[in-house]
Parts: structure tokens; C-alpha cells; sequence
């Protein structure tokens, strides 16, 4: 029994963190996303100007030059949504880790020298890099609603997938978070292993070009199941294939339990390696 | 509450110093079956408590464990053994602008630094005007805090951070910031938490400070408690245990000068390791020596520091190897910066000291008062032959150092000697 209440516990543990703390986590996104922009000149607008950019520049690459097709009708303008449709979730993930995984010794001094439920910090990174995908995917949603099909009612179901994806990329960051501070290493394989990541998730490329013997890859990879379901929602406007997001709730709270638990149980150490 | 703020049973804490990163890791992969670290305890099974509404002074040299200790007492690192239970909510001064961000403004930053510390946003901003009243920065509350000088920076972190309202709070040698204006009224600041019945620790190796805040001390050194209790008795301790260390270290640099002592009278005593102390300093032909120099309270108990403006005793021990038919004694206190600030001989004052024969012992104390600005002050005595010519029996600097502390009832003294004056006005 007594095992069963702290299991129990520790499922709950990580929604917790959150709904206790909700005003310092908002207190530190609000500072992290006016920081972004606070020093420089042209102010918010770079939060769309660079996906914008990354976007014109993807497009060019491998719509243009490497004369990849796909989308609804294989024209350029299809591609580009299809593109940045994949992009935008995947960008909100690999930051949301990447900055995680360095957040833990960027913020030393507040480990060291104040009172503060660590979880946070993580947390506070993924959800800024959730925000700002915001903005991408209005710009997404205007050019779906303007250039494409339009906009369906599969889209209540967006926030659904974003939660998945919110889980998943919390979990992973909690980890990763933890790991640094003990291996500085981890900072460095990240960016190699992310940059895999990417080209093996089906953002630049439809998945039906991954050969079929390579198939397994792609079940393997949650942010695949994400990227699929984010194109099915907004631009197919259907359901997302139900196993495979079956599969990818239970991966993802797997991810958030699994990533909290070693997170909680390694951070009382970090202040003696810091 | 219970009649415990802080409970701190039989704390330990060992640091793990691994030779190279990666031995971390490989212990990890061998699960503690192989060891690849050494240890360092820097707190060994320390164990008291805090009554709540007391303010706890944590004193001892550089790295003897009072910061981890309180960092302990904060929850911010884990004792590897014991346990240290807290009533009520901690607030931790550990760091002045812990979390400060030098883009932002200083109201968004103390806002932000409440937020971290666990308390609603409203309730910080509430507090917002009080702490730019306490640290006087004007409009640059609005302005970046990169564009702030270090003294506005510290000034306002120190504000934020002690206008919020735990029940314990933890302060680390922050206050030695800022002017001593400034200084001045943090522990103003201070005083009003301790009549609001907070709990207070308070860590430094300032002992003036420690003294005149705290109801108790604790005196640490090398990670183990040496002694707990009432402020002058622990400072007194503390004092005697660096001076102990001058003298390990005066040995190990100094060949130790063997003078035979000789008692003579009841009063008069050699100190060895005076000898010892000052033989850096010393100079003159030796016929006399000043065998030991004490300061003394005005019921003539040993001080390690004098109240400001207290009746003290400078006595100084002196031994005669030749006849002396004349001789005069004399001293100085001086400053920090070696200006001769308070002093005089036997000479000037009209008490001449009898004739003495070889072997024979005088002591003289020097009765006065300290009115001087709080600090560190040394005293340096001589022994003339006579006023007309510059030879010396013995002429020693830094015979003592002590400290002046401040006054008790938190006046400023602005000059370096304050005189008891008169005023009058007339309307």
C-alpha cells in the first residue's frame, strides 16, 4: 500500500511543482521573454521576424534548390506551410531543452545562496520557448487561413497535442537540467544529437520518403507522433491517427514522472557541485 | 510557537573532492562499490538551538563553516548527517542581487527577487515604496540596474531583501556594505526585526557587529562548535583563540628570546608568548624589557574589546636587567592607518617611576577612557631612558591590538575622537 501512495505520489509530484509555484514560473516567463527583446531595438518584432527568415530560408533550400515536394497541391507556397508547421513545434522543443539543460548553472547563484524549489528553472525555460511558438503559429494559422485550406475544427484539438508536446519537452528538460550539472558534457552532445534528431524527425521531408526499413525510426521518435499531429490538426484538418497519440500521452508522461523524479532526487547535490 | 525557532541536532557535512570530473561519473557507474573521492568535512556534528525572537551570531575565521552553516540552517544544502528543523518561514540574506538581472529595472527586480523568495508578487510591490525610501536611489528605480553604481546596487538589493517579513531571517556579512551611513541603518533595520520578535542569525567575522546585535554567539572553527553562549564571553574566546594563532605563527618565524622570569611582586607578570608576539617590533638596548602589556576593564578583568567610550586599564609589565636610576613609560594608540591617535608617558603626567635595581619589576597602568570612533586599534609602548635623549630600554609597536565597538545605543560617531562637549543654544 505504502508503495503504491508514493508511486502515487510521485505522478502527481511534477503537476504539482507547477500548480504551487504558477506565479513564480509566470513571474520568471514574463522576465524571460521581455528579456529576449528588452536591449534591442526593433523590440518584439524579432519574434517574428526570425521564424519568418528561418522559414523564407528553408523554403529556398529545399523547395527551391533541392526540389522536394509535397503538401496538398506540391506548390512552394503549400511546402513552406508544411515546413514551418513541422518547424514550430520542434523549435519549441530543441530550445526548451537546450536552455534547460544550461539553465541550472547559468542561474548558480540563485542555488546556491536562495531558498528556491529548482524545478522551476527548467520549467520556466520550456514554457518561454512554448510561448513563443505562439507567435509562429499565428503566423502559421493566418497563412493556412489566407493561402490553404483554411481553418478546420480539428484545431480545438491543437491544445491537446501542445500539452503532449509541453510533457514530453518538460520531462526531457528536467533530465537533461540535472544531468549538466553533474556532466558538462551533456551541453555539448546536445547540440550534436538535437541536429540528428531534427533531420530524423519528418520536419524537412514527408515521412513517407523515410525508407521503409528505416520505418521503426520514426515510431521511435515521440516528436515525430507531435509533428504528424500538428500537420493533421491545422492542415489536413482531421483527426490525428488515435494509437499513435495513445502512444505519445503515455511517452510523454512518462517523460514528465520520469524526468521530475530524477530531477527531485538530484537536486539536493547540486549546490555541493556547483 | 514553540519555544524552538531553529533546531540544528547533530549536523555534519561532508564535501566530496573528486580529482577530476569524470571520477564523479565513474563512481556513479560503480554504484559506491568503488570510491574515487575524498572527503572534507566542513561542519563535524554540531548541534544547538534558537530561541524564537533571539538574534544568533555566527562567528569564526575564514573558511570554518559558518557560511555552509547557514546554509544549512536555509535548506539550501543538505547535512550529510543530522537534522535541522525550522518553525516558521526562513528568509535567507545570503547574497546581496542573488537573482538580479542587470537589464531590468530595479523595481522589476525587486518585485522579481520577492517572486523568488516565495512571496506574491502584490505583496512585494506593495513594499516596493519602502525599500526605494531605505535605499535612497530616487528615480533610478526605473532606470536598468546595470545603470547603477555598486554602492546603489548593493544598497537596494540589501533593501529588497530585508524589507520582507519571514520569521526567520539569515543574514551573511552582508552588511559590511555601503557607507557607514548606510551600515548605520541597516542595523536599524535590524533592531526593528528583533523588537518585532524576529529570529535572526547573524554570520560575520566582524565581532564589533556580532557583539552589539546579538543576544547570543556562536563561535565556530575548523567545523566544530567552540563555544555558544553570551556575546562577550564567546567573543573573548574567539579573541583568544586568534591570538593564540599569532603566537603558532610567531613561532614558527621567530626565534623564540629566552629571558629568565623572575617574579617580583604579586601585580607584575612575564608573558612568554608576548615575546614571542611582538619580536618583530621591538627595538632598544634591552637593559629593561616590557615583559607583557593587557588592557584591562576598569575593575581590572581582562578585555578583548572596549565598549566606545570606555574606562579601561592599559597596564604594562616591565622588567629591569641593569640599574635604572630614571626611566620614563610611555604609549600610543594608534589607528589603522598608524597615526598616533590617544597617548602619553609618565614624564608629562608628573608620575615619575622610583629608581630600579637590576632584577627588579614596575607596572604601571594607564587608566583612561576610549572615546574613539569604533574600529581597530593597536598600542605601542616605550620605555625611555630619560627626556633629554632617544634611546630606549624597549620600544615595541603593535605591544596590542583591540577593538573599539560601536556605541550601544547606535550613534554614529563621525570623528575619529569624540570629547564630551556642552551645548548650548540660544534662541
Amino acid at each position: 500500500m505504502a508503495a503504491i501512495a508514493t508511486f502515487a505520489r510521485s505522478l502527481i509530484a511534477p503537476f504539482r511543482i507547477l500548480v504551487v509555484h504558477r506565479t513564480t514560473i509566470e513571474a520568471f516567463v514574463r522576465r524571460d521573454i521581455r528579456g529576449r527583446y528588452v536591449t534591442s531595438v526593433m523590440g518584439l518584432s524579432w519574434a517574428i521576424i526570425q521564424p519568418l527568415a528561418l522559414l523564407l530560408l528553408y523554403t529556398f533550400v529545399f523547395s527551391y534548390i533541392l526540389k522536394i515536394r509535397f503538401g496538398a497541391n506540391g506548390t512552394t507556397g503549400s511546402f513552406a506551410l508544411y515546413l514551418f508547421c513541422g518547424m514550430l513545434p520542434w523549435l519549441a522543443f530543441a530550445e526548451g531543452v537546450t536552455r534547460s539543460a544550461s539553465v541550472i548553472v547559468e542561474q548558480a547563484p540563485l542555488i546556491k545562496k536562495v531558498v528556491f524549489p529548482s524545478e522551476i528553472l527548467p520549467a520556466y525555460v520550456v514554457l518561454s520557448a512554448l510561448v513563443m511558438e505562439f507567435v509562429g503559429l499565428a503566423i502559421l494559422l493566418v497563412g493556412v487561413g489566407l493561402f490553404y485550406r483554411g481553418l478546420g475544427w480539428t484545431l480545438v484539438l491543437l491544445p491537446v497535442v501542445m500539452v503532449f508536446q509541453f510533457l514530453f519537452t518538460m520531462g526531457v528538460g528536467w533530465m537533461l537540467a540535472s544531468l549538466n550539472v553533474f556532466l558538462r558534457d551533456v551541453g555539448q552532445v546536445l547540440g550534436l544529437g538535437l541536429t540528428l534528431w531534427m533531420f530524423l524527425t519528418p520536419i524537412f521531408y514527408p515521412a513517407e520518403l523515410m525508407p521503409a526499413r528505416y520505418g521503426w525510426v520514426l515510431y521511435l521518435n515521440p516528436m515525430y507522433y507531435v509533428v504528424q499531429a500538428y500537420r493533421d490538426v491545422i492542415l489536413e484538418q482531421r483527426f490525428p491517427i488515435a494509437p499513435q497519440m495513445l502512444v505519445l500521452a503515455a511517452v510523454a508522461t512518462a517523460s514528465f514522472v520520469l524526468g521530475h523524479w530524477f530531477f527531485r532526487r538530484s537536486k539536493h547535490a547540486f549546490v555541493d557541485v556547483l | 510557537m514553540s519555544g524552538v525557532a531553529v533546531d540544528v541536532e547533530a549536523v555534519s557535512k561532508a564535501y566530496r573532492i573528486y580529482a577530476h570530473p569524470r571520477h564523479r561519473l565513474l563512481e556513479a557507474l560503480w554504484r559506491g562499490r568503488r570510491q574515487y573521492h575524498r572527503e572534507f568535512w566542513a561542519l563535524r556534528n554540531i548541534t544547538f538551538q534558537i530561541r524564537p525572537g533571539s538574534t544568533l551570531g555566527i562567528i569564526g575565521m575564514n573558511g570554518s563553516g559558518k557560511s555552509t552553516l547557514l546554509q544549512v540552517i536555509a535548506g539550501i544544502v543538505q547535512p550529510t548527517d543530522g537534522r535541522v528543523t525550522a518553525h516558521g518561514r526562513i528568509a535567507s540574506l545570503l547574497e546581496l542581487g542573488a537573482g538580479f538581472n542587470p537589464e531590468f529595472t530595479g523595481r522589476e527586480n525587486v518585485v522579481m527577487q520577492g517572486t523568488i523568495m516565495g512571496f506574491p508578487p502584490e505583496e512585494t510591490r506593495a513594499r516596493v515604496p519602502a525599500i526605494e525610501a531605505f535605499a535612497e536611489i530616487g528615480d533610478f528605480i526605473d532606470q536598468p540596474v546595470k545603470t547603477y553604481s555598486s554602492g546603489m546596487f548593493v544598497r537596494l538589493a540589501f533593501a529588497a531583501a530585508i524589507h520582507v517579513d519571514p520569521d526567520v531571517l539569515l543574514v551573511d556579512e552582508a552588511l559590511a556594505v555601503g557607507d557607514a551611513i548606510f551600515q548605520h541603518r541597516c542595523i536599524r533595520r535590524i533592531r526593528e526585526l528583533q523588537d518585532q520578535g524576529k529570529t535572526i542569525v547573524f554570520v560575520s567575522h566582524d565581532i564589533g557587529t556580532v557583539k552589539a546585535l546579538c543576544s547570543e554567539v556562536l563561535f565556530i572553527d575548523a567545523g566544530e562548535v567552540r563555544g555558544i553562549g553570551d556575546p562577550s564571553d564567546v567573543a573573548n574566546l574567539y579573541h583568544a583563540h586568534i591570538a593564540g594563532l599569532e603566537t603558532k605563527r610567531a613561532e614558527l618565524t621567530e626565534p623564540v628570546l629566552s629571558i629568565p622570569v623572575t617574579p617580583t611582586s604579586s601585580v607584575f607578570r612575564a608573558n612568554p608568548t608576548f615575546d614571542q608576539r611582538v619580536g618583530l617590533f621591538r627595538h632598544g638596548t634591552g637593559a629593561a624589557r616590557i615583559r607583557d602589556v593587557e588592557l584591562l576593564d576598569e575593575q581590572l578583568r581582562p578585555l578583548a574589546a572596549a565598549d566606545f567610550n570606555q574606562e579601561i586599564v592599559l597596564r604594562v609589565h616591565v622588567e629591569f636587567y641593569q640599574d635604572a636610576p630614571t626611566c620614563i613609560l610611555g604609549y600610543f594608540v594608534r589607528d589603522k592607518t598608524g597615526t598616533n591617535v590617544i597617548g602619553t608617558n609618565t614624564y608629562e603626567e608628573n608620575t615619575a617611576i622610583p629608581p630600579r635595581k637590576s632584577g627588579e619589576t614596575v607596572v604601571v597602568d594607564f587608566r583612561y577612557r576610549l572615546p574613539l570612533m569604533p574600529g581597530t586599534y593597536s598600542v605601542t609602548t616605550a620605555l625611555a631612558y630619560n627626556r633629554y635623549s632617544a634611546t630606549y630600554f624597549d620600544w615595541i609597536d603593535n605591544a596590542l591590538v583591540f577593538e573599539v565597538l560601536p556605541p550601544p545605543d547606535g550613534r554614529i560617531i563621525h570623528s575619529k575622537v569624540w570629547l564630551p562637549l556642552q551645548i548650548t543654544t540660544h534662541a
